[in-house]
């Protein structure tokens, strides 16, 4: 729902802003002759461009934030956890119905197109053939993997300091966070906002990597890759997560080379086989893992913070803080 | 009828009772006393088959039930009577009662055990309409131990039945667990927070502390037995 | 300018009737496995498709189609809760657990449903079953169709009333449902009356779902685009209440249409936006009163229940509190 959020909001930002800056009308953003606009001012205008990109990515991330905040509304006074599942599919099929009904979020159901990447005027210092096309995307997908390693190390500065061992607190156990003072309902807004802007930040990038934002793209399908992604790298785990989207990456990918390379050898095979092939595989590799390895191929580590240092934990000559699982209680633990 | 030998047992991974050993036989009246957490309760789960039994063995009059299905368990006639949710709350009585006796074949049977148990219990006949959730107290463990007897049980093993109760109720029910036992001639486990009374009903005793068999015997040599008073039991036990 | 009112109502109560025979099932499963399955809905796009494949050889026949319909889910029903549910349930892992399951079975039964209607040409396919006008009143067409739907929802509540109030296996499912622990060592046969629960529900979606498939046009999505609805009526019901069910399955149906249409008329409202109302009733009801509007004895009391003793290790009965 965010990714999609920022997504749209991006392109619709950028689409505003690209004749305002160059002076051009700012004519219907939907139809055909809007998108030539777009894609000759961002070839002729590099610092427009750029910038757009950049204040559209602003947007996004913002828009994402508030409605990660606005979400976190209800999502934190449920009370049963499936609840807020319930409240999150519902929250992402309220977007896709309403950008695809509202024609003046997005063009609604035909999505907007014609987003060029920020360097898209790059390829008119070079020479033509098939790097005039190919050297503005690799640029960008560079940008993107830095951002995405900027998120992964931050992610990380968080789930290691003070702060992140409060979070697992609250996720573990609220009641005894609540005892220690801790606001356990801010906390969990706090981290849905900063996981929202997260996600309108990618929304965004992903737009202008393809080109177009249509609603219909933001199916519950996507979601459930995410997912796959989180638990097959062990969740709560960021290096976990960075495998499990590795994985899920490859697989969509190597689907669809795969798929060009059948459909040459079998004129007749239908493609559509191939991307539902994939979701059916997503599906089973859940399955499997829910069964089997609930904790994902990545375990969750300790929280690396000062303490963890100062106290040598998990080291061998460590001294003996948590008691063996095979002590049986004392007192009145399990029996009465 | 009934023997333990060597039962390690608990739950998930945890062991909490360690290497007991115990045997009961036809007609007994057997008390498991102990502290709180000494694992009363998961000592008769364990017969139930509601727990995961590591090492030792259950046999049941010659069977051997250890890690046996809980519903295959109770085809044998164990009746149990839980500590907590010993009725089915969103059912009749009169269903609680049909439900409790799923496991007799016989029709006569079956109704001849119903009215048995109305007979020891009539306030459970004037509420036979009435969704069990809705009882008071006194007449949910009243249910409770009806309905362990319409599957007319050989061995009843009751998880103390009396903890929540007033005390003059408790004391009903405890003197009908004499009648049932003189009636229908039934071997009973009782276990009991309140090690006086229970000893002074059973023939046997068992005192489990800590996971482990702290001592066994009748309830004559416990109650002699200071140490055992003293450590486990507490100075007014008996 | 009211004469859009009768067609509408009468497409509501169709509508309506449509949900009580899918959702009954759901609220069994809730009932008595408390697994909120969001597989459910996939049994409604496989009823469907079963209609349209049978009727094309049996057309207008609908007592074998509607077997038909109700035999292929409950035994695609009793192999999802054996390959996939089983095994978590045995292990007793968490509800979320169970819920991403559900999600992973949903993506799947989907997906294959998508393959094999774009291998034989039938992504978007009708059944041969011919519909045509029992009377008219206030110039609205009853149609068969639609009368099939109303007196098949009462047929079927009434029936699992009946079976589950009257009958030994009704009621040993409503003793596993109250209580479960209880229910095994009282010697009841758990996985065999799990089992038959599966047969009910899954066949209750099948059934809906060919009924359903007369009136529109079957698709692969059509399961996933009525789930939302789907919950909103066991959300409606408080989880477990067949009465509930019932009465939510209505409200959903006139919310869906009637509302829907009344705001199209006199606000201008997009028909585009109808699946928000549902939606709006589900997160209200979430917010304000997540025991439903139905009383209802177990409700949501047994889920938390169980969500309590899976998560805290050893499994204790829980006290019988109202």
């Amino acid at each position: 729902m965010f990714f999609g959020l920022g997504g749209v909001v991006g392109a619709t930002v950028a689409a505003d802003l690209l004749p305002l800056f160059s002076g051009a009308a700012v004519g219907n953003i939907c139809d055909i002759s809007s998108r030539l606009s777009r894609e000759s001012i961002a070839l002729a205008y590099p610092a427009i461009s750029v910038s757009v990109w950049v204040i559209a990515l602003a947007f996004a991330m913002l828009a994402g934030g508030i409605m990660g905040l606005v979400a976190s509304y209800p999502a934190l006074r449920v009370k049963e956890e499936w609840f807020l599942s319930m409240i999150l599919l519902v929250g992402g099929e309220t977007f896709r119905i309403v950008v695809t009904n509202t024609p003046e979020i997005g063009c609604g159901f035909n999505g907007l197109d014609g987003i060029t990447t920020p360097f898209y005027w790059l390829s008119n210092y070079l020479p033509s053939g098939p790097l005039q096309a190919e050297v503005p995307t690799g640029l960008y997908a560079a940008v993107i993997v830095l951002l995405a390693i900027g998120c992964f190390v931050f992610a990380q500065k968080i789930c290691n300091s003070p702060y992140g061992r409060l979070l697992k607190s609250v996720r573990d156990d609220k009641v005894a966070a609540e005892a220690l003072a801790k606001d356990v309902s801010r906390v969990r807004k706090q981290i849905m906002v900063i996981g929202s802007i997260m996600a309108g930040l990618a929304g965004a990038l992903y737009v202008y990597y393809i080109g177009v934002a249509t609603p219909e793209d933001y199916i519950p399908a996507l979601t459930f890759g995410i997912w796959v992604m989180m638990i097959l790298g062990g969740y709560a785990n960021n290096r976990g997560l960075l495998l499990g989207a590795f994985v899920i990456t490859m697989l969509d990918r190597g689907s669809l080379v795969s798929g060009i390379a059948l459909e040459s050898y079998f004129p007749t095979l239908n493609s559509n086989l191939i991307v539902y092939g994939r979701y059916m595989v997503e599906a089973v590799i859940l399955l499997l893992l829910l069964v089997f390895r609930r904790k994902g191929l990545l375990p969750e580590t300790r929280v690396k913070t000062k303490a963890y240092t100062l106290f040598d934990f998990g080291k061998k000559n460590a001294k003996p803080s948590s008691q063996p699982a095979e002590v049986p209680p004392k007192g009145d633990a399990t029996t009465g | 009828m009934l023997e333990i030998r060597n039962l390690v047992s608990g739950y998930g991974k945890l062991a909490i009772i360690q290497d007991v050993s115990f045997k009961v036989d036809a007609g007994d009246f057997v008390a498991i006393v102990g502290p709180n957490g000494s694992g009363k309760s998961t000592l008769v789960k364990s017969i139930l088959g509601l727990t995961n039994i590591f090492e030792g063995t259950i046999t049941f009059e010659g069977t051997n039930i250890t890690s046996w299905k809980p519903e295959k368990i109770a085809k044998l006639k164990l009746g149990y009577v839980p500590q907590l949710g010993n009725v089915f709350p969103d059912l009749s009585v009169s269903e609680n009662l049909e439900l409790g006796g799923v496991t007799v074949r016989d029709e006569g049977q079956k109704r001849k055990m119903r009215e048995l148990v109305v007979e020891l219990f009539p306030i459970l006949k004037s509420r036979s309409g009435q969704r069990a959730g809705l009882l008071s107290g006194g007449e949910r463990q009243m249910l409770a131990v009806g309905r362990a007897l319409a599957a007319e049980p050989k061995l009843l093993i009751l998880d103390e039945p009396t903890a929540a109760l007033a005390p003059i109720v408790a004391e009903q029910l405890f003197q009908r667990l004499v009648e049932i036992r003189q009636k229908l001639n039934v071997t009973i486990i009782l276990v009991e927070q309140n090690a006086r009374k229970a000893l002074g009903l059973a023939n046997r005793g068992l005192v489990l502390v800590q996971g482990k068999s702290a001592f066994e015997g009748t309830p004559d040599q416990i109650s002699k037995d200071k140490d055992i008073i003293r450590l486990f039991l507490g100075e007014l036990a008996i | 300018m009211l004469e859009w009112l009768p067609g509408s109502i009468l497409l509501s109560l169709f509508q309506g009737s449509i949900y009580v025979v899918v959702s009954l099932g759901l609220t069994l499963t809730l009932a008595v496995v408390k697994l909120p399955n969001f597989a459910h809905a996939e049994f409604l796009t496989i009823g469907g498709y079963v209609g349209v494949v049978v009727s094309a050889v049996y057309p207008d026949n609908l007592l074998v189609i509607g077997a038909a319909a109700f035999l292929v889910c409950s035994a695609i029903g009793l192999a999802i809760h054996h390959i996939a549910f089983k095994p978590l349930m045995d292990r007793k892992v968490s509800i979320y657990i169970l819920v991403l399951a559900s999600f992973a079975v949903a993506q799947f039964i989907r997906y294959s449903v998508f393959s094999w209607a774009s291998v034989v040409g039938l992504l978007s396919a009708t059944q041969n079953i011919k519909v045509y006008s029992l009377v008219t009143l206030y110039n609205t067409e009853l149609t068969n169709v639609y009368a099939l739907a109303i007196v098949l929802a009462i047929l079927m509540s009434v029936l699992l009333e009946l079976f589950l109030k009257m009958t030994r296996m009704g009621k040993s499912m409503r003793a596993i449902a109250s209580n479960f622990d209880l229910a095994r060592v009282s010697g009841i046969n758990v996985s065999r009356v799990v089992d038959v629960m599966w047969i009910i529900a899954a066949g209750l979606g099948g059934i809906g779902g060919m009924v359903f498939g007369i009136y529109t046009t079957v698709t692969p999505a059509l399961g996933f685009s009525t789930l939302l609805d789907i919950f909103a009526v066991v959300i409606i019901a408080g989880l477990t209440s067949f009465t509930g069910t019932i009465i939510g399955g209505y409200i959903v149906g006139f919310s869906q249409t009637t509302v829907m249409e009344f705001l199209n008329y006199y606000f201008g409202v997009s028909l585009g936006y109808q699946p928000l109302l549902p939606f709006a009733l589900i997160i209200v009801i979430l917010l304000l009163k997540p025991t439903g509007l139905a009383p209802s004895s177990t409700g949501l009391s047994t889920i938390r229940k169980f969500a309590r003793r899976n998560s805290s290790g050893p499994r204790e009965g829980e006290p019988p509190k109202e």
